[in-house]
């Protein structure tokens, strides 16, 4: 998988791309947690791959949501505390990862439930590789979503 | 009758007193169990704080009598890691469900967020996540009182109004035995099959000393 990715962006390096300064990091599986009814937030978690030279993702959006916040989590003297950040440092080759309990995105006044099953897009802006545009699967956690497959 | 409802109470006392003592000294000969958390010393009793439910019934301390009790503080708005948790904690349930554990137990998600999570919420909050899970929640003050007999803290800004505004709280979950007294803390990130036999150590211990 690793010498596989070398080799793309190795490939991609020796291509060339005129048109941008920098080639967009690269990103992997992504998915939204489907939310409970009412809910009004959701979370993304993706993996994040920045090629040739570091990056950092300094925002996001999506038709579904009014605002994409990027939060990291930390335990502060016992207690949990979801914070925002301005922006998410990605250091050259490294696969930064979004997971549960930890850094996500947060989809704020969502403008209908995340569905399981359905595609969510999202826009990502990377201060040096451009937006990223990718649809993002929404997908059901729970332990009888996944008994049932 | 005065005097014989003191006369019970004085034989009831001498009896807590006398199991408590038997307790304490089995204790000391039973090794406390080694878990992701910790069990406490001597369970704590809780406060005497009225709740409201998902069905905004009050709910009150002794009842989490008769059953052992797992609780969650969290809130509905938060978006990772309290769906994270409910999703381990309804697998926690399954495992010890094939595990045939047979030991009644009902799971507890406890919102520090009134303002925003009604009963109503919590109700269709909840049911998402298990049809047996219960949700809880109460005044500022009640909370309070709750979150600190169970070594939990949380944290709702001060300047909390409208609908966007994050919410701390401590991702332990809580350990309450049948006498609904606070038996041990679980600490995250919790996995299904460590928590249930973590749970399974707690229960065999307790059995064995009463």
């Amino acid at each position: 998988m690793f010498s596989f990715f070398r080799a793309f962006v190795g490939l991609s390096l020796a291509l060339g791309t005129a048109a941008a300064a920098a080639a967009p990091p690269m990103v992997t599986d992504a998915w939204i947690r489907a939310t409970p009814p009412g809910a009004v937030t959701a979370a993304a978690y993706l993996t994040i791959t920045a090629g040739g030279a570091a990056d950092r993702l300094v925002g996001a959006a999506t038709p579904a949501a009014a605002t994409v916040e990027i939060h990291t989590t930390a335990s502060v003297a016992g207690s949990q505390h979801m914070m925002r950040i301005a922006e998410l440092t990605l250091p050259a080759g490294e696969a930064v990862r979004l997971e549960p309990g930890g850094r996500h995105l947060m989809l704020i006044d969502l403008k209908a439930p995340m569905v399981p099953g359905t595609k969510v897009a999202l826009s990502l802006l990377f201060a040096e590789g451009g937006t990223v545009e990718i649809d993002v699967p929404v997908v059901d956690a729970r332990a009888q979503a996944a008994a049932s497959h | 009758m005065k005097t014989r409802t003191a006369t019970v109470a004085a034989g009831v006392a001498a009896l807590a007193l006398g199991l408590g003592t038997w307790l304490v000294r089995d204790a000391l000969r039973s090794a406390t169990p080694e878990i992701d958390g910790y069990v406490l010393a001597a369970p704590r009793d809780l406060p005497a704080v009225e709740l409201v439910d998902e069905h905004a019934e009050a709910f009150r301390p002794h009842d989490f009598v008769g059953h052992w009790s797992f609780l969650y503080f969290g809130y509905t708005y938060c978006p990772d890691v309290c769906p994270l948790t409910l999703v381990e904690l309804a697998k926690v349930k399954l495992e010890l469900a094939a595990d045939g554990f047979a030991e009644p137990s009902t799971f507890y998600f406890v919102s520090v967020d009134p303002a925003r999570d009604t009963p109503a919420r919590l109700r269709e909050y909840v049911a998402y996540f298990d049809q047996e899970l219960r949700g809880l929640t109460g005044s500022a003050a009640a909370l309070a009182a709750l979150a600190q007999a169970t070594d939990t803290v949380f944290g709702v800004p001060d300047d909390a109004t409208g609908d966007n505004y994050l919410v701390s709280h401590s991702s332990n979950v809580v350990l309450l035995d049948p006498n609904g007294r606070v038996h041990a803390v679980f600490a995250p990130p919790h996995d299904p099959s460590r928590l249930a036999g973590d749970f399974a150590k707690i229960v065999e211990r307790y059995d064995r000393q009463r």
